[in-house]
C-alpha cells in the first residue's frame, strides 16, 4: 500500500522507531475507496491499455496546434498522394493535404461529439430510467412504450435524415446521437431502480420523511452509479463511430476534418494509395477499443458480484 | 396462443402510429417552407402562384388535418414523390429492397453460423485456442467501424490480391449474371457487414454455453452415457440459441442501416446508395419514405421474433 493511504505506519530511522500514522478525514476516505478502485481496474491488462490509449488521444486532441505545423484543411501543403514520409508521416491526400494533421485535428471532433453525445443520452437515460423505475405503474409503463418507440427507430438513418434537414454542424450531430442513445442506459437505470426501491435503506429514508427527488439523487442513484458509468463508457464508442458514419457519408460538419470524412475521401483512391484509408480508420478503431476495454475495467473494477458470474 | 399473437399484434400498431407522428413532426419542423420543395422560389414566382400550390398540396390545411392525411396516405402505400427520380418513392424503395435485404439476410445468416459455431466451441472448452479466437474476433469486431471494415476487404482482396471484385453486383451485358459471378460480388460485402453481428452472436452462445453446460439436466445426460456430440448439440445448444435469436432480432434496425453504409462502400445498388445519393441531392421525399419502411419494418422484425421466440420456447407464457 503506497504511503499516501491512511492507516498506521511505523518507519526504522537510526534505529528509533518513528509513528507516522496519517490520521483518516474524509478526503482520505474517498482516496482509499479511489484506491481501492485502481486495483480493482488494474488487473485487467486490456483496461489499463484502454486508458493508456484514450489518454493519449485527449492528449494529442488538446495539443493539436502543437503536434503538427499543418493546418487540416490547408491544401497544396506538398505533392497530391505522397505516400507517407518523412516530411509527410502519413502522406497527402488527393487535394495535397497533410493526413497526419487530420489524424491529429480529427481526435478533437471524434472526442467531442462521443464525449457531449454520452453525456446527453447518460442525463436523458437516468431522468426517465430512474423516474421509471422508482414510481413504477403506469408511469413506468408509459416511459418504457416512450423508451421501446426510440428503440424501434434506426437510430442512424433518423440522425443521417435529421442532421440533413437542420443542418450538419456538429452540435447538431451531438444532440441527435444523445437523443436516439439514451434507451439502453434509460432501461438498465429502470431495473436497478426496481430493485433497489424495495431495499431497507431507501424504506429508512421514506420513514425519515425524505421527498421521492431526493431518494432518487442522494439514496438510490449513487448505488446505481456503476452501471451508468460502464454503460455511458460503451456509448461514447458507439457515439464516435455514428459520427464517423455520418461523415462518411459525407453529413458531416464541412468545416472541420474529421476521421470520418477522411474515410469518405479515402474511398476513391483506395486502389492507388491506401494510406488515406489506413491512418483514419486505425485512429477509428483503437479509440473506441479503448472506450470498450474501459468499459471493461470499469465492470471489473465496480461490480465485483458480475465479474465472477461471468468467468 | 391465439390471443397472445392477437396481443402482440394490437400492441404493435400503436407504436407505429406513433413512429409516422414523429416522421410527421420531423417534416414538420424541418426549417423552410415546404412548399418550396415543389416551385422554385425565383423572382418570377407571384404570391397567387405560391398559395394556389399550397392549396393544392393540401399545406393550408390545419396540422391535424395535414397528420391524417399524411397517415392514410401512408397506409395506402403513398411516401410522396421524389422528383428527381420522376416516380413515387414507394416504387422506388419496392424495387431497391431486395437487393439490400439479400445483403442483410446473407450476413445475418453469415453471422449467425459462424458465430453459433465459434460460440459453441468456446463454450466447450474455455480458455482453449479456439475461445482466444473467440474474444479476438469479440474485441475486434465490438470496435471495428464496418465501412472502414469494408475499405479494408477491398484493399486487402480485390487490389492487393485481386480474386474479388471492388463493388457493384454482376452486369448481365459484361457475360456475368452467373451463380459463382454474384458469390464473388457478395463475399466482401456480406463478411463486412456480418463481423460486427458475428463478434455479439459468438460472445453472447458463448456465456449461454458456458451457464447451459454447468446446468443438472446437462449433467443428467451425461450420466446417461450420451455422448460428447449429442449432450452439445442435442441438449445444450437447443437452450443456449434461444437468446441469441433475440440479439439478432434486436439488431435488425443496426443491421439495416449497417447494409446501408456496406452499399456505399462497395457500390450496391440498393437502398443505401439511393439515401447517400438522395443526402446529397437533398431529396427530402426519398430519405423521409426510407426512414418510414425502415422503422415500420424494424417493428414488424421485432414482433415475428417474438412470436418465433413463443414459439420456440415453451417456457413463454401466452397470456
Amino acid at each position: 500500500m503506497p504511503f499516501w493511504i491512511p492507516g498506521s505506519y511505523m518507519i526504522k530511522e537510526g534505529g528509533i522507531e518513528i509513528d507516522v500514522s496519517i490520521p483518516s478525514s474524509k478526503t482520505d476516505a474517498l482516496r482509499e475507496k479511489l484506491w481501492d478502485f485502481w486495483k480493482g481496474y488494474r488487473k485487467n491488462k486490456g483496461a489499463v491499455f484502454g486508458l493508456f490509449f484514450l489518454t493519449l488521444v485527449i492528449f494529442t486532441a488538446l495539443s493539436a496546434d502543437l503536434i503538427t505545423e499543418f493546418d487540416p484543411m490547408e491544401p497544396g501543403v506538398g505533392r497530391p498522394l505522397q505516400q507517407p514520409g518523412r516530411r509527410f508521416l502519413m502522406g497527402t491526400d488527393d487535394l495535397a493535404r497533410d493526413i497526419f494533421s487530420g489524424v491529429v485535428y480529427g481526435a478533437r471532433v471524434s472526442l467531442v461529439v462521443g464525449f457531449s453525445a454520452a453525456l446527453t443520452a447518460t442525463l436523458i437515460g437516468v431522468v426517465i430510467g430512474s423516474v421509471s423505475g422508482y414510481f413504477g405503474g403506469i408511469t413506468d409503463d408509459l416511459l418504457m412504450k416512450f423508451c421501446e418507440l426510440f428503440q424501434s427507430m434506426p437510430r442512424f438513418l433518423f440522425a443521417l435524415v435529421i442532421v440533413v434537414f437542420f443542418g450538419n454542424t456538429i452540435w447538431n450531430v451531438v444532440v441527435v446521437i444523445g437523443i436516439f442513445s439514451w434507451p439502453r442506459i434509460g432501461r438498465l437505470v429502470r431495473s436497478e431502480f426496481l430493485h433497489l426501491r424495495e431495499s431497507e435503506f431507501v424504506m429508512a429514508a421514506r420513514g425519515v420523511g425524505m421527498s421521492n427527488v431526493r431518494i432518487i439523487f442522494k439514496q438510490i442513484l449513487p448505488n446505481a452509479l456503476h452501471v451508468v458509468l460502464v454503460t455511458a463508457s460503451l456509448e461514447v464508442g458507439v457515439a464516435i463511430i455514428i459520427e464517423a458514419a455520418l461523415s462518411y457519408l459525407g453529413a458531416g460538419d464541412p468545416n472541420l476534418m474529421s476521421w470520418g470524412r477522411m474515410l469518405y475521401n479515402a474511398q476513391k483512391f483506395l486502389r492507388t494509395s491506401w494510406w488515406l484509408a489506413i491512418f483514419p480508420g486505425s485512429a477509428i478503431f483503437f479509440t473506441v477499443l479503448s472506450l470498450n476495454l474501459i468499459g471493461d475495467g470499469l465492470n471489473d473494477a465496480l461490480n465485483p458480484k458480475l465479474r465472477r458470474i461471468r468467468r | 396462443m391465439h390471443t397472445y399473437i392477437a396481443r402482440r399484434i394490437a400492441e404493435a400498431i400503436p407504436l407505429i402510429l406513433l413512429v409516422l407522428v414523429m416522421n410527421f413532426l420531423l417534416l414538420h419542423m424541418a426549417p423552410g417552407d415546404p412548399v418550396f420543395l415543389f416551385i422554385e422560389g425565383g423572382s418570377g414566382t407571384t404570391e397567387e402562384y405560391v398559395a394556389q400550390v399550397r392549396k393544392m398540396l393540401g399545406l393550408d390545411k390545419s396540422l391535424g388535418e395535414q397528420l391524417l392525411i399524411f397517415i392514410t396516405n401512408v397506409f395506402k402505400g403513398d411516401l410522396g414523390y421524389s422528383h428527381y427520380y420522376q416516380r413515387p418513392v414507394f416504387d422506388i424503395i419496392l424495387e431497391r429492397m431486395p437487393i439490400t435485404f439479400l445483403l442483410v439476410f446473407l450476413s445475418t445468416f453469415f453471422a449467425a453460423v459462424i458465430g453459433i459455431a465459434l460460440g459453441v466451441f468456446a463454450g466447450r472448452r474455455p480458455y482453449s485456442l479456439i475461445d482466444r479466437i473467440n474474444t479476438v474476433v469479440a474485441v475486434f469486431g465490438s470496435a471495428i467501424p464496418i465501412f472502414w471494415f469494408g475499405q479494408l476487404l477491398i484493399i486487402a482482396f480485390s487490389i492487393h490480391i485481386d480474386i474479388f471484385p471492388t463493388g457493384g453486383i454482376p452486369t448481365r451485358a459484361l457475360g456475368g449474371g452467373g451463380f459463382m459471378d454474384w458469390v464473388r460480388h457478395l463475399v466482401l460485402p456480406v463478411v463486412s457487414l456480418g463481423v460486427v453481428q458475428l463478434a455479439l452472436v459468438a460472445r453472447i452462445t458463448r456465456a449461454n454455453m458456458l451457464e447451459v453446460l454447468g446446468m443438472d439436466y446437462i449433467m443428467n445426460a451425461r450420466a446417461k452415457g450420451l455422448s460428447d456430440r449429442k449432450v452439445i448439440f442435442k441438449h445444450a445448444l437447443r437452450n443456449a440459441i434461444l437468446p441469441v435469436i433475440t440479439v439478432i432480432s434486436v439488431n435488425f434496425a443496426f443491421q439495416l442501416t449497417g447494409a446501408m453504409i456496406t452499399e456505399t462502400v462497395f457500390s450496391w445498388p440498393g437502398l443505401g446508395r439511393m439515401m447517400f445519393e438522395s443526402v446529397f441531392r437533398r431529396d427530402y421525399p426519398v430519405l423521409l419514405g426510407l426512414l418510414i419502411v425502415m422503422s415500420v419494418g424494424v417493428i414488424i422484425i421485432n414482433l415475428i421474433t417474438d412470436l418465433l421466440y413463443a414459439f420456440l420456447d415453451p417456457r413463454v407464457v401466452y397470456d
